[in-house]
């Protein structure tokens, strides 16, 4: 008896499930885990570029006879941020240039 | 089906996106069932479910192994859940939800609207203990996991609960 009341309970409390398969679901939480990833890139980067600026401000006001080298390292390490950050899309535009690896 | 999940979530903290897309088809009806059961309104369920998804995606490293990942998984849709109930993260009054459910017809429909009225004079940690073990298919100790809460303690809820549904349906259990 109480088996099959329990099976009305789980038929009746089944009857709110969503289905079995969801792609819709699945998507948006992959949209959502997309946005988290992309908000924690871009507030790495905004702290990243503003401790360099703060270096650079730093380092051209205690020595400004050298500005050119100050700001040579800064444009270097931007450009390193720079392709640190984006590799995957840098290793995707380096893909057509693989058959010249054998001439080296 | 649990040595699967634990591979699986391994994968999940390398990194695997394979993996990751297949313990959300594997679990995600029966957390958002779960869900759907402690928060009034489908939209806010399925919010707070993809929240609990996220969470194994963000965390997957908590899980030390002590019991089963899908346990592991429903404890943070159970705290998630409290969360929002405490927050008063009610869009939808239970009214609106029997209308909702109203709008079928069916013997199976009637049965759901009652269990639904019925469901809502159970307190939520009756509600939870009810769903995992009646409708989930849990162990009693493996929702007692899920939940953070003795055996006896979901074995009683769930007895009581089952009294009340019961009563609802019409039946005797």
């Amino acid at each position: 008896m109480s088996n099959a009341v329990d099976e009305r309970i789980a038929e009746g409390l089944m009857s709110r499930a969503p289905a079995r398969r969801d792609a819709l679901f699945r998507l948006t939480v992959l949209e959502r885990r997309e946005r988290l990833r992309f908000r924690r890139q871009a507030g790495v980067m905004v702290a990243t570029a503003s401790c360099l600026a703060a270096l650079l401000g730093a380092g051209l006001f205690v020595r400004p006879d050298m500005a050119l080298a100050i700001s040579a390292a800064g444009l270097a390490a931007a450009l390193s941020i720079g392709a640190y950050a984006y590799r995957p899309a840098l290793v995707r535009l380096a893909r057509p240039l693989r058959p010249l690896r054998r001439f080296f | 089906m649990d040595e699967d999940d634990a591979a699986l979530l391994a994968a999940v903290c390398e990194g695997s996106d394979r993996a990751f897309n297949a313990l959300i088809d594997r679990h995600q009806q029966a957390v958002r069932l779960f869900l759907r059961g402690l928060v009034s309104g489908l939209e806010d369920a399925d919010d707070i479910a993809q929240e609990t998804f996220l969470a194994v995606w963000r965390h997957g490293r908590a899980y030390k192994g002590r019991g089963s990942v899908r346990a592991w998984m429903f404890s943070i849709a159970w705290r998630k859940a409290k969360d929002a109930q405490r927050l008063g993260f009610r869009r939808r009054r239970r009214e609106a939800a029997y209308r909702e459910l109203a709008s079928g017809g069916s013997p199976a429909t009637d049965d759901a609207i009652a269990l639904e009225q019925a469901m809502a004079t159970l307190s939520l940690d009756q509600r939870a203990a009810v769903v995992l073990c009646l409708g989930c298919g849990f162990t009693a100790a493996e929702a007692a996991e899920a939940l953070g809460q003795p055996v006896g303690t979901v074995k009683s809820h769930v007895s009581r609960g089952r009294a009340r549904l019961a009563e609802a349906l019409g039946v005797q259990s």
